[in-house]
């Protein structure tokens, strides 16, 4: 059969979309509180790169794709450019996070302890189970759970190296910024940036491609709340809770625009449970913003704002990538013409090269 | 479903930008790009022109490759048909937005129509330099010295520029611009067209223009011609047609056939072989 | 009360904009909103991250309010729009740099007709040359000329006369006294 990708689109394309629509048939019979509370990381990644905090709007999402979650993750950012913005909520301030996990590899011991809460860091990976363990579990409330940063002490003293205040945060959505571009953007980019592109940038500065040697200051995951002023009251008013992950790491240390040596930190933040995406966004916040040094190589990709502003976005690569499935048959022509052209220069050029020499001869 | 889709805040971002570019022909107009129900790379820069600038009284001409029935051509026109309830047509003469990827109609274009390009990249520096902030301080400076030293070194090792499609222009005789994936053929149709031409390009979040009437040139050494595509003799084995842009086809018995790649100008060509 | 849909006659006023701008000199028709043509037109173009300079007598507060736009000062405004031909705001007006030279100031100005200087106009989106009658003087003419000298930085005028009709001039566009 062979493919024409001309006449009968219509037809094809209808076609094609029943295909898929019986592939993902089996997914869109899934329960949506099933999904939103059985593949909860699943839903957190999405409504983080989907930069749209919705558990059912990602479950539905999920469930369209089949599971496919980067395409889910599209479904909501398409969503969410549809929303209207009615305005802009208060900052959060991590400090006051209702915390259910808290750690600081930075220090033996802190403030409230080490509060391990859900995690599968020391979870053995075997697939059958070792053994079956009964654990007496206290009950717990994170109500009452609310613990500075770990690194608020060095703060306190003034050893942080702070970094210029802008007035206004940026909005990526309704302006695009070119260089030299706010942090603010910078860090919405890797906020809702693909979990495994920010993976792998992270993970160069770990092999040297960097001059970072990053220690988890804090590391804390919870609820916040979100809170608007109100339009006509102009009281502060809370509109809704999320869940969040929130990474301080502390990196080695340089001057600052005043000339003093400070330690020098990075942050990571995202919706729901992410721990892996917000330590590597930590990281490159740190290799971005403290590339001073000539060790590290002279490609050092997570120091280099264009590659981190251009480049992170799944939506966006996902969508490039995939266009290649697209007829292209007028370019390759184009292409397949200047290849024969050339190749006839060439050839004429050594027809010509071995005649001279004949005629030398 | 509000009409176009998009919000009149998105959209009036776009039309200021489409202003801009159209007061500064061939500069490159930064825009916040909103996310579209379609994917990045499939057209959302063109999508997103055309849904700002489309109204009740257009007729909407959609093609990609040249063709109407091409798969992404139809999804897109189906889904601004859904969104505005707009006329649509195949017929190039009537269309007054026509949203392309990778071609020119072959037709020559009237003033009242506007041709909307599906761009993939922005800026034609990006064959010579990848980074962004130096692209537009090339661009502030009129530095086009790169684009020139590849020609050269193309020209000496194979007697052309090895550029296929996305040749480089000159607009206004001010900025070095790309013209989107079209072939080297279309490229001189650029030059003082009648109609206006739009160029949206939606990942890299860019908006650029070429107003009707405006000097196009390819850039090419004074004393080398600017060679096109061409197809060997053969004719298309529809309408006969010897000057237009032809695909190569190979059916069930892999026998390769020649057509117009412009589906619409094929099928009129037909018309008035049939009529005589 | 006849409701107005304000996004229809945006797009139908928007096109009326791309289209005198993207051929100097061809005249378009604004429809007028608040029975206002330059309240339309501000409408048309301004939103919450744009901003605009105006000292006249229309009511503008209505459209400040509608579209959530900033006011500024003529050196900072995007979009400038005047009650009649003033060359001082003209030259006050910013161009943009050779890096960004899109964040220039737009001009509106309201006339009586399109009559008073004839004007040659050469450039982008004219074919060949087109002659038009603009209420301009020659002071204005060298002003435009001089100050879009330094293209790519430069500013646009649209000229809104009492019927609603307008013409614009683009930064590219080259007007010569005949």
């Amino acid at each position: 059969m062979a493919y024409y990708a001309i006449k009968g689109g219509e037809t094809a394309i209808k076609n094609s979309l029943n295909f898929y629509s019986d592939l993902t048939q089996a997914s869109q019979n899934i329960d949506d509180n099933d999904l939103m509370n059985g593949l909860t990381f699943s839903i957190d990644k999405v409504m983080s790169e989907g930069s749209l905090y919705s558990k059912k709007l990602a479950a539905i999402a999920i469930k369209r794709s089949a599971g496919d979650l980067l395409n889910a993750s599209f479904f909501l950012r398409a969503h969410r450019s549809s929303c209207q913005r009615i305005c802009t909520s208060k900052t959060i301030d991590v400090n006051e996070m209702r915390l259910s996990r808290r750690i600081s590899s930075a220090f033996k011991d802190i403030e409230g302890g080490q509060l391990l809460g859900a995690s599968n860091d020391y979870e053995i990976k075997l697939l059958v189970d070792l053994k079956d363990e009964k654990v007496n579990v206290e009950e717990y409330s994170n109500k009452d759970c609310v613990i500075k940063s770990a690194l608020t002490p060095l703060r306190d003293d003034n050893l942080i190296k702070k970094l210029p205040q802008e007035d206004e945060p940026w909005d990526i959505t309704r302006n695009y910024p070119s260089a030299p571009y706010p942090r603010s953007a910078v860090l919405q980019v890797m906020s809702r940036g693909e979990s495994g592109s920010l993976l792998t940038v992270g993970y160069t500065t770990m092999r040297g491609y960097g001059d970072v040697h990053p220690t988890i200051g804090d590391l804390r995951i919870g609820e916040l709340d979100i809170t608007v002023v109100h339009p006509f009251t102009k009281n502060e008013v809370k509109v809704g809770e999320i869940e969040a992950t929130a990474v301080e790491s502390v990196g080695t240390f340089n001057q600052d625009s005043e000339g003093d040596t400070k330690l020098t930190t990075g942050f990571g933040f995202c919706f729901g449970k992410n721990e892996t995406k917000a330590i590597s966004m930590s990281i490159i916040d740190l290799t971005l913003y403290n590339n001073t040094y000539s060790v590290g190589g002279d490609n050092i990709i997570a120091a280099d704002f264009e590659m981190i502003m251009h480049h992170l976005d799944g939506i966006e690569s996902f969508g490039m990538t995939n266009h290649f499935k697209l007829p292209h048959y007028v370019t390759f022509q184009t292409d397949y013409q200047i290849f024969k052209s050339a190749q006839k220069y060439s050839e004429d050029k050594k027809e010509v090269e071995q005649k001279e020499q004949e005629g030398v001869k | 479903m509000r009409y176009a889709f998009l919000d009149e805040e998105a959209k009036k971002e776009i039309r200021r930008s489409i202003l801009k570019a159209i007061a500064i022909p061939g500069y490159i107009v930064s825009f916040a790009s909103r996310e579209l129900p379609v994917a990045r790379g499939w057209g959302t820069g063109g999508l997103q022109i055309t849904l700002a600038i489309i109204n009740e009284t257009d007729k909407l001409k959609v093609i990609d490759q040249g063709c109407d029935g091409s798969v992404n051509a139809v999804n897109i026109r189906n889904f601004i048909k859904s969104v505005t309830d707009v006329d649509t047509t195949i017929d190039t003469k009537e269309a007054t937005i026509i949203q392309t990827r990778h071609r020119v109609p072959e037709m020559e274009l009237q003033e009242g129509q506007t041709l909307v390009f599906q761009v993939p990249i922005p800026d034609i520096l990006e064959t010579v330099e990848p980074n962004l902030g130096k692209q537009k301080l090339l661009h502030a400076n009129a530095d086009y010295s790169k684009l020139w030293v590849l020609l050269y070194e193309d020209t000496s090792m194979y007697g052309d520029s090895r550029i296929s499609n996305r040749y480089p222009v000159m607009v206004n005789k001010r900025y070095a611009m790309d013209p989107s994936p079209i072939p080297k053929y279309d490229t001189l149709k650029l030059n003082n067209c009648k109609a206006l031409q739009l160029f949206g390009a939606g990942r890299e979040k860019k908006i650029y223009a070429i107003p009707p009437y405006t000097n196009v040139m390819p850039l090419k050494f004074e004393d080398k011609d600017f060679s096109v595509e061409n197809f060997n003799g053969h004719c298309c084995g529809k309408c006969g047609s010897t000057h237009s842009f032809l695909d190569e086809v190979y059916d069930d018995d892999g026998v390769v056939n020649y057509y117009c790649n412009d589906t619409d100008y094929c099928d009129k060509e037909q018309e008035m072989k049939g009529d005589k | 009360m006849d409701t107005v849909d304000i996004e229809k006659l945006n797009r139908d006023n928007f096109k009326a904009l791309q289209n005198s701008l993207s051929m100097p000199g061809k005249i378009e028709n604004i429809t007028e909103l608040f029975e206002s043509h330059l309240l339309a037109i501000a409408n048309t173009l301004l939103y919450s991250e744009v901003s605009f300079y105006y000292e006249g007598s229309e009511e503008f507060e209505l459209i400040e309010a509608i579209t959530n736009s900033k006011k500024e000062t003529i050196e900072n405004a995007d979009y400038i729009f005047c009650d009649e031909v003033n060359e001082y705001l003209f030259n006050k007006a910013k161009m943009g740099t050779a890096k960004d030279p899109e964040y220039s100031g737009t001009f509106i100005i309201k006339c009586k007709e399109f009559d008073g200087l004839k004007v040659k106009l050469k450039g982008p989106g004219i074919d060949k040359e087109k002659i038009v009658f603009l209420p301009i003087n020659k002071s204005f003419v060298e002003f435009f000329n001089e100050k879009n000298s330094y293209y790519p930085l430069g500013n646009e005028v649209f000229f809104l006369n009492e019927n609603g009709k307008i013409i614009a001039l683009s930064r590219t566009t080259k007007m010569e006294i005949i």
